[in-house]
């Protein structure tokens, strides 16, 4: 906390370092929950990338005083679904089998098989609650902010994370604790 | 598990083509931001009624009496400052009015024995609406402590969390944070322009020309004259970019002189609800940093 709060000041003083900083220590954060909420490498690196670029642009303009992890998921997950909302696409087994070609040489994310079978598991969550769970799992979110970005109470966010965990969970045969 | 599952990565080639692209349009913002910045900060100027007025009527005066209008330059061709201040800090005044917020720097420099010049290690940021008042206090890089000053039905609540310790402290007290206030220390030099010393002349400050002006502190105090006071407006929108309080002795070094440097204001920067809402991290234990610091050291003796 008290390392971004050195790199947003810095950052919207318009050091290319502090910058440099941030996309160390978030890209691959960002990039995992791009990647949970839309199963698609090209279409998670393309949001990712439109954050940073936003991210950016706004620098001059930046006047964030809350977590910058937060801040930096939060667009992301408005990226999420502005892509949802206009593909209305859903993780159906089309989806599924598109896994298959990431796996080839070019692939540009490095992934477990792990991460292939959770992920998959993720796509059959309610979409709310897959938000819940990756904010609060990847990104260590407070379930006051995650309540915010869906618009609804802490309770209900806290319901959606056990719900959806349970779920993972069961459908790991009680292989995977949290 | 499912945690330590969640985890993927960009490949290098993957990593390096996002953040030439960043790069890039960070460069690219770079190049506009100059054209960028100046409208915005006259905007917040233009929120005056005032001030919208006064230029209504300078346009006007142009329109009218085809005078010739040149930015930062007076009707006779004379820089705005060179005019009496009484002519133009009426206008300065009215835009720090209209402000509801500001953020600004406050470092100390020591002046040594031989002259040198010292930046001390600690500096703070300011955060101040009309009633709260917020300071984060940097160790060099390190923010060291976040101090609140609230409103409450009491008085004020001072609210500290010291990220050192892992400790805060909270107190009410009657008062007001009143000479922390940036905008009432700029108000209050703009209303000693007229008394001014001397004018300093222009030079750039964080990019911008400015113009400064030398108050000496005996002007509103029973203050050595050696104590000097300055104040750095930004020529293109008048408003004050930098304050130095140069001078002041150093506890216990007499022969050590320090200055007090408020400056990269920020005006009406939005910021936004939570900056004045007190928090205490989680873990962190009460106490006044003293007493926290002294059980410690207790503790390893």
């Amino acid at each position: 906390m008290i390392e971004d709060e050195l790199l947003k000041w810095k950052f919207k003083q318009g050091s290319t370092e502090a910058l440099s900083c941030i996309y160390a220590k978030y890209l691959d954060g960002l990039l995992t929950l791009a990647m949970g909420l839309l199963n698609d490498p090209n279409e998670a690196e393309d949001v990712v990338q439109d954050v940073f670029v936003s991210f950016v642009k706004s620098a001059k303009t930046f006047k964030l005083r809350g977590s910058l992890k937060a801040y930096l998921a939060t667009s992301v997950i408005n990226r999420v679904r502005d892509r949802i909302r206009k593909r209305n696409r859903s993780l159906d087994p089309d989806r599924l089998k598109a896994d298959e070609d990431w796996r080839g040489p070019d692939q540009s994310l490095i992934y477990s098989e792990q991460w292939q079978r959770l992920v998959r598991m993720l796509g059959e969550l309610p979409y709310e609650q897959r938000e819940v769970v990756l904010l609060r799992l990847k990104n260590e979110m407070k379930f006051r902010e995650i309540a915010r970005i869906q618009n609804v109470s802490i309770h209900t966010a806290m319901a959606r994370y056990k719900r959806g965990l349970n779920r993972l969970k069961s459908r790991l045969n009680g292989e995977v604790e949290k | 598990m499912i945690k330590q599952w969640l985890n993927i990565s960009a490949k290098p080639k993957t990593r390096d083509r996002i953040w030439r692209e960043v790069l890039f349009v960070q460069e690219q913002s770079d190049k506009t931001d100059s054209a960028l910045v100046r409208p915005n900060i006259w905007r917040i100027i233009m929120k005056t009624k005032t001030v919208e007025f006064a230029a209504a009527a300078v346009v006007a005066l142009i329109v009218i009496g085809g005078l010739t209008f040149l930015p930062n330059k007076g009707t006779d061709g004379k820089q705005w400052w060179l005019a009496p201040a009484a002519a133009w800090s009426q206008e300065i005044m009215a835009a720090l009015d209209a402000f509801s917020s500001v953020t600004c720097r406050e470092q100390n420099v020591f002046i040594m024995p031989d002259g040198s010049e010292h930046t001390s290690m600690t500096w703070d940021i300011y955060h101040v609406s009309s009633d709260s008042y917020r300071r984060d206090i940097y160790d060099g890089d390190v923010l060291r402590e976040i101090q609140w000053y609230v409103p409450d039905a009491g008085g004020m609540v001072q609210h500290s969390v010291r990220f050192d310790l892992k400790s805060y402290f909270t107190h009410t007290h009657t008062g007001s944070f009143g000479k922390y206030d940036p905008i009432d220390r700029l108000r209050f030099y703009v209303g000693l322009l007229d008394e001014a010393d001397r004018q300093l002349g222009t030079k750039m400050i964080d990019g911008c020309e400015c113009v400064g002006f030398e108050i000496s502190a005996s002007k509103y105090g029973d203050n050595p004259g050696q104590w000097t006071d300055c104040i750095w407006f930004d020529v293109e929108t008048k408003l004050p970019v930098r304050i130095e309080k140069r001078g002041r002795p150093v506890t216990g070094k007499a022969d050590m002189k320090h200055t007090t440097i408020q400056d990269q204001f920020d005006y009406d920067p939005g910021l936004s609800t939570d900056t004045f809402v007190p928090y205490t991290p989680e873990g962190f234990v009460f106490g006044h940093p003293d007493d926290i610091q002294a059980a410690r050291k207790a503790s390893e003796n």
